[in-house]
């Protein structure tokens, strides 16, 4: 208790000698987080529709979906030490981490909202002979678009988070400038940068939150 | 009229045991409107889905004439993209003839959008054709789902069930408008009913299915419900 409260006293105030330099890692944190994240979805929107049961043969799907699996439940961090052994360290071996991630994690969210497309959607569509990639680009993912922006915007959301502790294993970001000033023990400048990353995460998830209501069909509006 | 449709000794069963269309026999004539009525679990969608070439493997053969068109199916609950317009999902009527590549960009022909709007006019859904899908009310979905279908130059029409969750007046329009479509068109329309007045308004012959065989037909005129519970109970005939 006493190191706590010794610690605390050490991480007030907040050292705005730093501030410049944890907004930089930070933008450099959003960035490992934005393109990990668009990166993973251009893979995952047509490479889940691979492990659709109703569409694609069982052996196919099988393979597909243990593949997918494999991706998901490797933490996010484990990746990251892998991408900084085989990329150097850096934002890219952070950006690396988080698309292979997010891959594996909307993969299946995905495969599991095509399956459930209205079979009706497919029969009337099917018997126009219409090739499976055709059925999956004009009605399937039509038809899911709710879900697909909702988790989109959720994993984006969620990699903001992971890109903060990416650094810690030398995958870029704000994680490495905090990881430096606690081996250096300037508290005072880890305030700073805790700061400035709990500021971000709450103005994405407002942000989040606002283009859910723009740009989500159907998103139900309080009266006025 | 021309046959369009042939079916002899048709069998189907979901799970290997209980079959649910038995030796099923059935002829179908160009531009005619066939009415298939019968207990609800009795086969009708079943029927529907094989002539679509939706279900298979099956016993026996299905075989359709005209080389020209193709078949057209509307399904119970309709099967629009709620999030697309209604002249958007007209269009997926064309998607089996534009192409992969075309169709993977978005890139319509200009005469299927041309058609899909006159189809909707049509239907009397001109001022429609531009709303989602999802934000249409239930006859006008109805109608959607019908130009789709009529989007493929059908030879056969399939409609399974699709006006009974309409009211009253909507049902009569749509299957007017419908039945006049496919009969200048020389489309053979087949749909399955449970409501004898229309079945009576607007069918040439009707079908009555039970035990997965027909087990009469008569003109579309002649049906009562008097007529279809002694077909179902094994009664006669009045």
């Amino acid at each position: 208790m006493f190191n706590l409260g010794s610690l605390l006293a050490e991480m007030v105030p907040p050292n705005p000698e730093v501030a410049a330099e944890a907004a930089t890692a930070l933008a450099e944190t959003i960035q490992i987080a934005f393109v990990g994240t668009v990166l993973g979805f251009v893979f995952a929107l047509p490479i889940s529709a691979l492990a659709m049961r109703n569409i694609f043969p069982q052996t196919l799907t099988t393979v597909v979906r243990a593949f997918f699996g494999f991706m998901r439940t490797i933490p996010v961090l484990f990746w990251a030490v892998f991408f900084v052994i085989a990329v150097g360290l850096g934002p890219l071996a952070g950006t690396l981490a988080i698309a292979v991630y997010t891959f594996g994690y909307l993969s299946k969210i995905y495969y599991e909202a095509f399956e459930a497309t209205d079979p009706e959607i497919l029969d009337a569509i099917r018997v126009t002979k219409a090739p499976r990639i055709l059925i999956l680009r004009h009605a399937i993912i039509p038809e899911s678009m709710n879900t697909i922006i909702s988790q989109l915007l959720f994993m984006f959301e969620y990699n903001i988070r992971s890109s903060t502790v990416l650094g810690f294993v030398g995958a870029g970001g704000i994680g490495l400038l905090m990881i430096s000033y606690i081996e250096s023990l300037q508290y005072s400048s880890l305030t700073t940068a805790l700061l400035f990353t709990l500021s971000t995460v709450v103005a994405i998830d407002l942000l989040s939150g606002y283009l859910r209501k723009q740009f989500i069909p159907g998103f139900i509006q309080k009266p006025k | 009229m021309g046959t369009v449709l042939t079916i002899r000794g048709l069998s189907f069963s979901y799970d290997g045991r209980r079959k649910i269309l038995d030796g099923l026999d059935l002829d179908l004539s160009a531009g005619e409107t066939l009415a298939i009525m019968g207990y609800s679990g009795s086969g009708k969608t079943t029927l529907l889905k094989i002539i679509a070439g939706l279900l298979y493997p099956y016993q026996g053969t299905v075989k359709t004439h005209d080389a020209k068109g193709g078949i057209g199916y509307i399904p119970q609950n309709i099967g629009l993209v709620k999030n697309l317009t209604a002249v958007q999902n007209v269009a997926h009527g064309a998607l089996g003839r534009i192409g992969t590549l075309p169709g993977l960009i978005g890139k319509f022909p200009q005469e299927v959008f041309e058609k899909a709007y006159q189809l909707l006019e049509d239907l009397g859904l001109a001022e429609a054709a531009d709303r989602k899908a999802g934000q249409l009310s239930g006859g006008e979905r109805q109608r959607v789902a019908v130009a789709r279908a009529l989007m493929q130059n059908p030879s056969i029409l399939l409609a399974d069930e699709f006006v009974s969750d309409l009211d009253v007046i909507n049902a009569y329009e749509v299957m007017e408008l419908t039945t006049k479509i496919c009969r200048r068109n020389n489309i053979a329309l087949v749909m399955t009913m449970h409501d004898t007045y229309l079945v009576n308004k607007f069918a040439d012959r009707v079908a009555v299915l039970k035990d997965g065989k027909i087990m009469n037909e008569m003109p579309g005129n002649q049906i009562s419900i008097k007529t279809l519970s002694a077909i179902l109970g094994g009664g006669p005939v009045e």
